[in-house]
């Protein structure tokens, strides 16, 4: 179990504060999720020990990591959000590299790389330049390197990144098998067709949610809601609820409409919310509190 | 209150990956037959001054102190082996380059002055320059932040990086040394000390200039420092000859190569303070 307490990392320069920063993760797939610049990657960075937090703590099976920081890497597999290759390496040499950078050497490098290249579908793509790759492969041998090690954690900045829909799929059927032994955490924007144990919501550096995926969508009943509308009715309701989507059919649409209200529509109904759905409306109503917040402070 | 749809209720047993709905709804009819009322005021703040003390006890938090020395990875073997991995950065483009700079560089000395013996050593700190920047290229290269998660510190990766390009810009300088010396009535220490002197110098600035301003920086004071070695140096001697006049030269090579090794010492001593990546943290 990845336990962290009180974390908290200020960035001086820019006036960003991450934390404090409480959170249980065991076993199963963590997914932390939150608008562009909340702080999920230096989040991420802190829990891969990389980057020291300022203050609090963060234990691996009830052991401070820094107590043995070299023991705890040896149990991770890390995907940065930004990264690139040497360029003058193939797949398979980076894969080589990499293992000996995790401590394995030798026949044993070998063949955790072959394993692993085959796992994520590039081993026939290995022997060429990685310069020659396409992103999506890049993508996947970034994964691959992180699994050299065979770790009993995983962090994933947006692994999904650039994947075509079937290499997705694929990786969300990896992630959903190496999440019954191991302890992932990822960060990533496509949230509903993961199998969530635990979604951890940040939003400007401040964990606003951490929970059951269930209940994170129960605090959006009742705001989403579905009706079947022509295309044009649809653009001026897009306009006035510019979250909503919809899919269209030959005689129009069915649109899902994100409002805290119900919308003035024949026939609309509530409806479940996905994940995505939900994490829309908790991003509008944190934006509320804010600028009602704003409001109280200036009066 | 509690959960009265069934459908929820299976939910959460799914999310939870245990139990049962029976053995649920019993905790739920239990927890539902006992009314609970708000517990007066005054209970509460005896609650919490009960409580205070032991949960300002418990919420202390320390900075973060990082450890100045890691359990793992220290033997010969295992940095030996992490030296080999280094190896790898090297690619054959870089060797053939380097090594037709060489070739080039004493044919041209050759035919023009025939002071080859100058030549070496004017170019083995470019040699030892460009080394430094091709094998610390793990910034530029995006590399840096995938290299800090794996269990090896910084500092034991630069160490081993220092090791690879001082190994291969001796061997280097050594091959083109026998070229040098061949046919003619060099002493073969007095040689290898006309180079190696402004290669330790250099690599030392480098290296002990990239902990402050960073692997280009350093060089790049490094390479100013080559530059005003070659401009202010007469006959082809180095700057120490110039301010040590009446010295000879096998001394002042000496001198130069032991302020190199000195400056090298304290880049490996100041490189143990590293112990995290410190990458670009202003990115969140």
């Amino acid at each position: 179990m990845l336990e962290l307490h009180e974390v908290t990392k200020r960035f001086p320069k820019n006036a960003f504060i991450l934390g404090s920063i409480n959170c249980h993760l065991s076993t199963g797939l963590h997914v932390l999720a939150g608008p562009n610049g909340s702080g999920k990657s230096t989040l991420l960075r802190i829990a891969a020990g990389i980057l020291p937090p300022d203050r609090g703590n963060l234990l691996f099976g009830g052991q401070d990591i820094y107590a043995n920081l070299a023991h705890y890497k040896k149990n991770l597999g890390y995907v940065p959000q930004t990264f690139a290759f040497y360029s003058h390496m193939t797949g398979m040499d980076f894969l080589l590299y990499l293992a000996n950078l995790k401590g394995i050497f030798s026949k044993a490098a070998k063949k955790q790389a072959s394993y692993v290249a085959d796992l994520l579908g590039i081993l026939e793509h290995c022997p060429r330049k990685i310069s020659t790759w396409s992103i999506g492969l890049r993508q996947r041998l970034a994964i691959a390197q992180a699994l050299l090690n065979d770790p009993d954690i995983l962090i994933l900045d947006e692994p999904l990144c650039g994947l075509a829909f079937e290499e997705t799929t694929e990786i969300q059927r990896l992630l959903y098998t190496w999440s019954h032994n191991k302890v992932i955490l990822m960060s990533s924007h496509h949230i509903d067709s993961l199998p969530i144990a635990k979604l951890l919501l940040l939003c400007k550096g401040t964990l606003q949610f951490a929970g059951l995926p269930s209940i994170f969508s129960d605090q959006a009943a009742m705001q989403v809601w579905t009706a079947k509308t022509s295309k044009s009715t649809w653009q001026n309701l897009h306009l006035a609820f510019p979250l909503s989507t919809a899919v269209f059919t030959e005689d129009g649409c069915h649109c899902r409409i994100i409002s805290n209200t119900k919308p003035d529509l024949p026939n609309i109904k509530p409806a479940l919310p996905t994940l995505e759905e939900a994490y829309l409306v908790w991003l509008e109503r944190l934006k509320r509190n804010e600028a009602e917040q704003q409001h109280d402070h200036r009066m | 209150m509690t959960i009265k749809s069934d459908d929820k209720k299976k939910e959460l047993l799914d999310e939870l990956g245990e139990g049962d709905l029976e053995n649920l709804n019993t905790v739920f009819n239990y927890l539902d037959s006992y009314p609970v009322t708000p517990p007066p005021t005054e209970a509460t703040d005896h609650l919490l001054a009960l409580l205070t003390p032991v949960l300002q006890e418990n919420s202390i938090q320390k900075d973060v102190q990082v450890p100045a020395a890691h359990s793992v990875f220290d033997t010969l073997t295992e940095r030996l082996e992490l030296i080999q991995a280094q190896l790898r950065l090297f690619s054959r483009g870089f060797v053939i380059l380097s090594v037709l700079f060489f070739l080039c560089g004493l044919s041209l000395t050759t035919a023009l002055d025939g002071d080859t013996l100058r030549f070496l050593a004017n170019a083995s700190p470019l040699l030892g320059i460009l080394t430094v920047i091709y094998q610390f290229r793990a910034q530029q290269n995006h590399m840096n932040e995938l290299e800090a998660a794996c269990p090896y510190t910084p500092a034991q990766l630069a160490s081993a990086r220092i090791s690879v390009v001082l190994v291969y810009d001796i061997l280097l300088c050594l091959a083109a040394t026998s070229i040098v010396s061949y046919g003619e009535d060099y002493v073969l220490w007095q040689v290898v000390t006309h180079w190696l002197a402004p290669l330790l110098l250099t690599l030392g600035i480098a290296l002990l200039g990239s902990l402050r301003f960073g692997i280009f920086g350093g060089s790049l004071l490094s390479t100013a420092a080559w530059a005003f070695n070659l401009a202010a140096s007469k006959d082809g001697n180095s700057l120490f000859s110039f301010l040590l006049p009446h010295t000879p030269v096998m001394y002042v090579d000496l001198l130069g190569a032991g302020i190199g090794l000195i400056l090298l010492c304290f880049a490996f001593s100041g490189l143990h303070g590293l112990h995290v990546w410190e990458g670009d943290n202003q990115s969140t």
